[in-house]
């Protein structure tokens, strides 16, 4: 039989055990609204008993240890499913970015810009003499060319844009690495001797794993002690206590990637926010850029081809090419022009002032053979026409008499460059540049809106090339598409991508948004349960209390026998 | 089925609930307010395609109507100067024939020369009439040329009388058209070659070599050559009138064409509608549903989270 002193320590124990239950119960009931917090719970078990005869005695109850309550699996899986919904929402992001650039269907975007241009072709077909038509062609040509170019730009700072948002979340992850290496430092202190379990640092450790998440494709493994490993993709970036730091480092092309700081290596990563902004940058944008590039050098090459066999309200007195060569001697196959020379002629018909032809002389080409100077040469044998080549390499020709004007269509036989020179050089062109981004009109014809090339004849009133150039509408040029349609079908591809992309991220907000019901419903804190734990606990307290009391009676009852 | 409802799972599904119904009242608000199904292409992709090759389609159509506007325009003021044209041929026919019938002096053949002469300057001038500053008869030579002959039809003259036309040596031939629908061209100008036919040898078809003939038979009372002047005129007024009946058909053409042009708008614009259109009575109806279940979700959420067991203890 025990001590009636040692019975004391029953109602002790059960005081401390309810004591703590009830610390607990307010540490639930603090961080209810805590969104990381995973409820605890204290864990009791009797007290270690006494031998004795009869026995053994039990001697109370004790806390084992405070336990949070949470299925690893579960976790697990929220890991998962905020990596695909963080590559999904940030893809989503640089698509609706993207579609705003776009800004279709709508009344300035480049497909209703295409449309104007073409009208204001028709309308100087309709008034191919008139000033203002030619204007109006001219600023909407002008317009076009900078509707391309300003979406290009705005791809770019976009990409420009990814770029630092790159950099941004490589600092994010570092600094959280940071954290969890710290944290890791000081559970593994904490739980040394498996006395105490480190609840809240742990708490604070999944949460910063979970932002982890968002970003990339996350492994986390627990060493035997303690410690949480961290690897995003193929590389480790939390090793037990130390933080391994991620490098942003810029490529020659000024694109961002992230390479280890202890090897140096690039960091592969499959998933996430990041993986949404590598793919974006390096496949979607580039494939609307390259779409875009397509569409306007169609629509240079195409509308050139026409432009170059017309002839405007006004001949030349001299031209001078837009473009130049890398050298005035090599070939011209290999001279460097964004577009190339075949084999093949171009005519320059001489006139007077009074549009009496002089002379018609047809150039004949051999990109092979022929250098810039042969042909500079075969121009300067034109009686009454001089050629000359610039330090930059680019051919002008002029009349020898002031008043004489040139064409490069044959005036006998309508013959058209078949050598693709004129385009190549840029001579008698429309457009000049050869992708989106440097699309704009010829500097002589921002110049002197007569040289828009509206005829096939000297005679004023020829609207025939205008038509030709109309024509170009209904043509599938353009990837075997029509311009509009091509440009139509992009957007439409855009459309389509970000739509399932959209559903997709919807979907998987589900399935994460269920997840986290799991979650909660597992470890969330449910204010109706602590308040039964508290009426429970005060219940246990009050208990043990009135057990003392009546323990204290009886000793009282011992010491009034004295 | 979860068995363990905590707090944090209501005040999330709440929210949740809460926030889906904004957002497709948001959706709806804007449907009606800006009168569009679709914002951005994601919305509706195909419809986004479709809607942009429609909108395409109706500038082109509006287009076309513009240049058919423009063509019917240059030839009905084609039509009323050739009308003119045949007017002062029917003058010039009748001064032949009573010359030729009636018995007449030579001072009045000479009063009739003169009379000739001067309805030959006004023909001179219609044939070389401007429209918004170019010439109707000259081709595709539009403008005056610094050449010679710059006008379609130039006077030679002798003595102080007109002797001979000579037309623009550039050509008074070309053709000028019009494109009134995808890859469809009309010409709208007349030839001046077809109208008057000076080819200067002096051939019966030339109107202007008919008219200084007759001239020049009034002057020398030539009753026999003058006879043949009306023979060449009765003619020549069928081929202008003939030329006058060509204008008016492709007028009719082209004014046949923009009644299908505006028909074809009416149906592509319906059809462009019903893409991108909000229907705002079904969108009113689906506003007040939506509403609904706004208050609905909202009602509730303030009910049962308002619940708990710590109002009790």
């Amino acid at each position: 039989m025990s001590s009636i002193f040692a019975i004391f320590d029953i109602g002790v124990r059960a005081m401390y055990a309810q004591q703590t239950a009830l610390q607990i119960t307010g540490q639930n009931i603090s961080n209810a609204n805590n969104e990381n917090y995973v409820r605890q719970r204290a864990e009791l078990k009797e007290a270690t008993p006494f031998n004795a005869v009869p026995g053994q005695l039990g001697s109370g109850v004790s806390i084992e240890q405070i336990i949070r309550i949470k299925d690893d699996f579960t976790d697990y899986q929220l890991q998962k499913e905020n990596q695909n919904l963080g590559y999904l929402d940030e893809k989503n992001n640089i698509l609706e970015q993207l579609e705003n650039i776009f800004s279709e269907p709508s009344d300035n975007g480049l497909n209703s810009v295409i449309s104007g241009f073409y009208d204001s072709l028709h309308d100087l077909s309709n008034y191919p003499e008139n000033f203002s038509s030619r204007v109006m062609v001219r600023e909407q040509g002008l317009t076009l060319c900078d509707s391309f170019n300003n979406t290009i730009d705005k791809i770019n700072e976009l990409k420009s844009n990814i770029n630092e948002n790159i950099v941004f979340k490589v600092d994010e992850i570092n600094a959280i690495t940071a954290d969890i290496a710290d944290l890791n430092n000081q559970i593994s202190r904490a739980e040394v001797g498996g006395i105490q379990n480190a609840n809240d640092l742990r708490n604070q450790r999944d949460a910063l794993v979970r932002k982890l998440c968002e970003m990339g494709d996350i492994f986390v493994q627990e060493g035997d002690d303690n410690l949480l490993y961290v690897q995003l993709g193929d590389t480790i970036i939390v090793s037990g206590v130390h933080q391994i730091e991620l490098k942003a480092q810029t490529d020659p092309e000024n694109n961002v990637g992230i390479v280890s700081g202890d090897s140096n290596k690039n960091v592969k990563i499959s998933n996430g926010s990041l993986k949404a902004l590598f793919d974006t940058r390096d496949d979607v944008l580039d494939k609307y850029i390259d779409d875009l590039n397509t569409l306007a050098r169609s629509i240079i090459t195409e509308l050139n081809d026409v432009h170059t066999g017309g002839i405007g309200l006004t001949m030349y007195q001299s031209a001078t090419a837009e473009n130049g060569a890398i050298s005035s001697t090599v070939p011209l196959a290999n001279a460097g022009y964004d577009f190339p020379v075949n084999g093949g002629s171009f005519t320059i018909s001489l006139y007077d002032s009074a549009r009496n032809l002089k002379s018609e002389t047809k150039i004949t080409i051999n990109p092979f053979s022929d250098t810039l100077n042969d042909i500079a040469a075969k121009i300067n044998a034109i009686s009454g026409l001089n050629a000359t080549i610039s330090s930059d390499n680019k051919l002008s020709i002029a009349t020898s008499n002031p008043t004489d004007q040139f064409s490069f269509l044959g005036d006998s036989d309508g013959a058209k460059d078949t050598s693709n020179f004129l385009q190549a050089a840029g001579l008698n062109t429309f457009f000049k540049g050869k992708d989106a981004s440097s699309i704009t009109l010829a500097d002589y014809i921002i110049n002197d809106v007569n040289k828009i090339a509206t005829g096939k004849s000297t005679a004023p009133g020829d609207n025939s090339n205008i038509i030709e150039m109309i024509g170009t509408r209904d043509i599938a040029f353009v990837d075997g598409a029509k311009p509009e349609d091509f440009f139509s079908s992009m957007i439409g591809d855009l459309g389509v991508e970000r739509q399932v992309t959209i559903k997709r991220s919807e979907t998987q907000q589900l399935i994460l948004s269920s997840l986290e019901d799991r979650f909660q419903s597992q470890s969330g804190v449910s204010f109706d349960e602590e308040a039964i734990n508290l009426i429970k606990y005060q219940r246990g307290y009050q208990a043990a209390a009135k057990f003392i009391q009546v323990m204290d009676g009886l000793i009282n009852s011992l010491i009034q026998l004295m | 089925m979860l068995d363990r409802i905590t707090n944090p799972m209501l005040v999330n599904r709440n929210l949740q609930y809460i926030n889906d119904n904004t957002t497709k009242l948001q959706k709806i608000q804007e449907q009606i307010a800006s009168g569009k199904l679709i914002r951005i292409a994601s919305d509706d992709p195909i419809g986004t395609t479709k809607s942009m090759y429609l909108q395409a389609e109706l500038k082109k159509i509006a287009q076309y109507d513009k240049n058919l506007d423009d063509g019917i325009g240059y030839m009905q003021q084609t039509s009323s100067i050739l009308s003119q044209v045949e007017n002062i041929l029917l003058e010039v026919k009748d001064i032949a024939e009573s010359s030729s019938t009636e018995i007449t002096t030579s001072a009045e053949n000479k009063a009739l020369s003169f009379q000739v002469n001067q309805l030959l300057e006004e023909l001179i001038q219609f044939s070389n009439t401007k429209f918004e500053g170019k010439f109707i008869f000259g081709g595709t030579e539009t403008l005056s040329g610094a050449k010679a002959n710059p006008l379609p039809f130039n006077i030679q003259v002798s003595g102080s009388k007109i002797a001979s036309i000579i037309s623009n040596p550039a050509g008074i031939t070309g053709v000028m058209n019009r494109i009134v629908g995808d890859g469809k061209t009309i010409s709208v100008n007349l030839s001046g070659k077809d109208v008057f036919q000076p080819d200067g040898s002096g051939l019966p078809t030339d109107i202007f070599n008919t008219l200084i003939k007759l001239r020049e038979n009034l002057d020398a009372n030539d009753t026999a050559s003058i006879r043949l002047r009306v023979g060449e005129l009765d003619k020549q007024l069928t081929q202008v009138t003939s030329q006058n009946t060509l204008v008016g058909a492709k007028v009719n053409r082209m004014e046949l064409i923009q009644d299908q042009l505006s028909e074809l708008k009416l149906v592509q614009k319906e059809h462009l509608s019903s893409i991108e259109d909000t229907d705002v009575a079904e969108a009113i109806l689906n506003l007040s549903t939506q509403q609904i279940a706004f208050q609905a979700s909202l009602q509730t959420s303030a009910k049962i989270l308002q619940q708990s067991l710590l109002n009790y203890i």
